[in-house]
């Protein structure tokens, strides 16, 4: 089965100036990266602010263009493309964004909003068709009754149904891929579930992609439960592979520190969770990052060699794993933890 | 000493606007122990940050605390007059913002911002003695000093702006340290770290704490009590244990177990269904029946309850059918 | 049709701008019906000459006899008709410039802008004279052209930073995501956001342009047509010596109380637009 998208060593690397007269940073926000997705596929990208996953998504939905390396869907390198085929990659690949209130036109109503795309992609011809057809995607989105939707303005709405109409208006062109940036982290918690559980349907039902970028690995486990996961630091994966794998048997110490500051909602075993003694808090500018493994000052196993090295992705069994010890590092458990 | 710092009576805040009247947090009664860290977890439209407001009596128009008390001591600060509340303000009570990573002023340097805040407040320290302290407090919440000191606000991460601000909340060595969304926009890691500093500052100073989320994730790990706040109001107060464990409205439990977690069962979890409701328009009885089980069953009537009743003891609820949910 | 409700009902609660909006339907009337209900004051009548109000000349005579009221009515459609081409020219202009710079940026913007910053820089009431003296102005047309050519840069800039802060919003990278055409981004996704600011404008360009009109009428640089207001002034001034006393005086103040009622107007009610147009305030 050809893969749906590839990046093969993609780079996005900004350039950066402090002052007028200072020199130019060059600040490498995504570096030798390279990612499959398959169709049907979800995929979880992981990691804090400043790793670079917000980067890969503006890429992989064609707003960024890579520094180096390419970004092939469906085979095609997307930057080549011209005309028609660019068009066609445009339609099938979407992208629902962290804030709802934002990523919807203030000055225009739903209906406005949403029937926009329906007709350049000649998915409606009239009124009646573009309103039947999105009163057909809001219910299958929760918007019930969705008459009541539509001519409203985004400000009149609540945070959770504009995600959904988000997710809606992604639907509406049958993208074979979505790109989903944070879309539950400005949600009530109550309601995340929901949203999760619908995005993990539409993929079920309809066999779209998704790539899940987010900082909060609990609601990863709710979406990509069959999916994969890659973590990011400093622009660079980590570790990468079987979501439920992955976060079960974590090998990289700093997916190991993670998921020791997840906050867990069960107290005793909130109390009982120690985390990871980081040598170091805070995160290294991501312009001066440093030589070797970009971890290394604050990994608390770091050795001579990871002062000098950067550890390429290592196959360990059904993973990839950027570590040099990572035979040596101790296995990481829930259990073990409490017992400290 | 009383044993209660802080105490919120029957507080009612409402906002006049065009549409109608909001009321934004309705009979709130709540004590705070002293010396306990009392967590408060409300979702959005709950109340709990316009509440926070009210302890230093900054309720941002057009609202207005329109009944209630709020006693500090014992003593009620809506009476207080400019003067007191001067002192009050700061000395007594700090607050820690929502998003104060954005409050600190951009233009001058954050040992200026000590300085300011120590003169806005108090007059008897000297600027070495504040700054000394200042050096102090950085040095507790884990910074280097002289680097934060002289820097400008945007030199810092957001991990190192919020510990400046706890850093600067004790400026004044405050026995109550309030806190709104302390570690929201803030990554995991430092999320946790600062937890860990604030259970630290608690176990050293002895400082009060009340801290407001709409995470409830995050109670578990320093929280003694809390307190749940749904569409304006308090429905449950208890030991955290006994409110995770063995909680006595619908609302706590729904809440609970559909927050995403790490270690449960992904096919557990349930989202609360429906949405809350319209705080202008509020539908006469139980603010939570639409959305609740036993409601929507038939097991419960869906009659006003605004009062905390004390279910047992240490633990209130405001559900009238709590005798079914405990287990 | 329920925008046009909530907006008049915004409207109606602003009460300065309820006042603005009551003073231009005033004005706008006067314009379009005026001329038809009262004659024009084209007799001559040297004996009734700079009469003060009466029953009969309900503002008086001017230095021919001629009926003062008369005069402000029928004038008053040529001066909005060249206000409201001036602004109409003035928002066009400075629309294209605005939004080329801001959605093409590169060369092209640091071009545009310079030679916007050019313009803004030299003031455009001497240059409207000489284009006056050297443009044989007959029409409402030209006359609104020559008011416009030199006023759009401010509001160009203004454009182009509008939608260079709207070029950023997630709701336009979503546009772009799904595909839709530059012509669908900037017509029907940005320019409903700047709606209210291209509102607001176009009334204080109007403000703007029946003072310079006004003034170059006075000046006599325009002999343009005799019944607009600023030919009133200039009647006024030069052939009744009205600024030095005299019955005259009504005659004088006319036309420039119209002008200050018309800019009240204007002022007032574009306060209220913002709020009316921001469908955000609307729908409270």
């Amino acid at each position: 089965m050809e893969p749906l998208l590839e990046l093969e060593n993609v780079n996005m690397i900004f350039e950066n100036r402090a002052g007028l007269f200072a020199p130019k940073r060059m600040v490498g926000a995504v570096v030798g990266v390279n990612i499959q997705l398959n169709p049907g596929e979800i995929l979880a990208v992981v990691g804090e602010s400043g790793c670079g996953k917000t980067t890969i998504g503006k890429m992989v939905t064609g707003l960024f263009k890579p520094t180096s390396g390419r970004i092939k869907f469906m085979g095609k390198d997307i930057w080549s493309l011209k005309g028609r085929d660019f068009f066609e990659y445009r339609k099938s690949v979407q992208m629902v964004h962290q804030d709802s209130y934002a990523a919807l036109n203030p000055a225009r109503t739903i209906y406005q909003s949403l029937s926009a795309p329906l007709f350049r992609h000649k998915f409606a011809k009239d009124k009646k068709e573009a309103r039947a057809r999105l009163e057909e995607l809001f219910n299958m989105v929760g918007l019930t009754p969705p008459e009541q939707f539509l001519d409203k303005y985004p400000h009149q709405l609540s945070g959770g149904q504009r995600q959904r109409i988000l997710l809606a208006r992604a639907l509406s062109v049958q993208p074979k891929l979505i790109v989903a940036d944070e879309p539950v982290s400005m949600v009530d918690v109550s309601l995340r579930i929901s949203l999760l559980d619908l995005m993990a349907d539409m993929n079920s039902k309809f066999n779209v992609a998704f790539i899940y970028i987010t900082h909060d690995l609990a609601t990863a486990r709710y979406i990509a439960t069959h999916g994969r996961i890659a973590v990011m630091y400093l622009g660079k994966i980590v570790e990468t592979g079987n979501l439920n794998k992955v976060l079960a048997e974590p090998r990289h110490p700093y997916l190991q520190a993670l998921l020791s500051a997840v906050p867990i909602p069960d107290p005793k075993i909130a109390r009982a969770m120690k985390p990871l003694p980081l040598r170091s808090l805070d995160m290294p500018d991501p312009a001066d990052p440093p030589q070797g493994c970009r971890f290394n000052p604050r990994c608390p196993y770091a050795e001579a060699i990871c002062e000098r090295e950067e550890p390429p992705l290592i196959q360990l069994g059904d993973e990839l794993v950027a570590c040099h010890l990572v035979e040596k590092i101790p296995k990481w458990k829930w259990t073990e933890e409490a017992t400290v | 000493m009383a044993e209660n710092i802080l105490q919120f009576k029957n507080v009612t805040v409402e906002f006049k606007l065009h549409r109608g009247v909001l009321r934004a947090v309705d009979r709130a009664s709540l004590d705070v122990k002293r010396g306990e860290i009392l967590g408060v977890v409300g979702e959005s439209g709950s109340g709990k940050s316009t509440l926070a407001s009210t302890v230093l009596n900054i309720v941002s128009s057009p609202g207005e605390i329109s009944s209630g008390e709020i006693l500090y001591n014992g003593k009620d600060i809506l009476k207080l007059n400019d003067e007191e509340l001067r002192r009050y303000r700061w000395n007594d009570v700090a607050m820690v913002f929502q998003a104060a990573q954005n409050s600190m002023n951009p233009v001058i340097k954050i040992k200026e911002q000590f300085l300011e805040t120590a003169a806005a407040h108090n007059i008897h320290m000297s600027d070495n003695d504040v700054l000394y302290k200042a050096r102090r407090l950085l040095e507790y919440v884990r910074l280097e000093a002289d680097q934060v000191l002289n820097s400008y606000p945007h030199q810092l991460s957001g991990g190192m702006k919020q510990r400046t601000i706890i850093a600067m909340s004790l400026l004044l060595d405050p026995k109550l340290l309030i806190l709104d969304e302390p570690t929201t926009a803030l990554d995991v890691i430092t999320q946790a770290y600062i937890m860990d500093i604030l259970k630290g500052i608690h176990a050293d100073l002895g400082i009060t704490m009340m801290f407001l989320t709409h995470d409830v994730s995050i109670m578990g790990k320093i929280a003694d009590r809390m307190a749940v706040m749904y569409a304006g109001q308090v429905v449950e107060l208890g030991t955290v244990d006994d409110v995770f464990y063995n909680s006595l409205h619908p609302y706590t439990k729904g809440l609970i177990h559909a927050a995403p977690s790490l270690t449960d069962d992904v096919s557990k979890r349930r989202p609360i269904p429906g949405s809350p409701p319209d705080l202008i328009n509020l539908p006469p009885g139980c603010r939570f029946a639409k959305r609740c089980g036993f409601y929507n069953a038939g097991f419960c009537s869906g009659e006003e309850q605004g009062e905390l009743i004390e279910a047992k003891p240490g633990h209130f609820t405001t559900c009238l059918e709590w005798e079914r949910m405990d287990a | 049709m329920s925008t046009i409700k909530s907006f008049f009902r915004v409207i109606n609660r602003n009460k300065q701008a309820f006042a603005g909006l009551i003073i231009l339907l005033i004005f706008l009337f006067m314009a379009l019906v005026g001329p038809y209900i009262i004659p024009p004051a084209t007799q001559t009548n040297y004996a009734e000459r700079l009469q003060l109000p009466s029953s009969k000349h309900l503002l008086g005579t001017d230095y021919a006899g001629r009926d003062t009221l008369s005069q402000f009515v029928h004038g008053s459609r040529n001066v909005l008709v060249v206000a409201f081409l001036a602004g109409l020219f003035t928002l066009l202009i400075a629309f294209v410039i605005g939004t080329v710079s801001g959605v093409v940026g590169g060369t092209v913007d640091a071009i545009l802008m310079f030679i916007t910053n050019i313009i803004l820089t030299v003031p455009s009431f001497p240059i409207m004279m000489v284009l006056s003296m050297v443009i044989k102005i007959s029409d409402p047309v030209t006359f609104g052209l020559v008011l416009s050519i030199w006023s759009w840069a401010g509001l160009a800039r203004a454009i182009r930073s509008q939608i260079l802060s709207l070029r950023q919003r997630d709701f336009i990278e979503a546009s772009r995501v799904l595909g839709l055409s530059l012509p669908h981004i900037i017509f029907a996704e940005m320019l409903p956001n700047i709606t209210s600011y291209i509102a607001i404008n176009f009334i204080m360009i109007m403000r703007g342009a029946i003072t310079a009109s006004v003034g170059l009428m006075v000046l006599g640089l325009v002999p343009f047509s005799s019944t607009h207001w600023g030919m009133m002034l200039q009647m006024a001034i030069s052939n009744t010596g009205a600024l030095y006393g005299s019955s005259a005086i009504i005659y004088f103040l006319v036309p420039v109380l119209g002008i200050v009622l018309f800019q009240i107007g204007c002022l007032f009610f574009a306060n209220g637009l913002d709020e009316a147009l921001n469908p955000r305030l609307r729908t409270q």
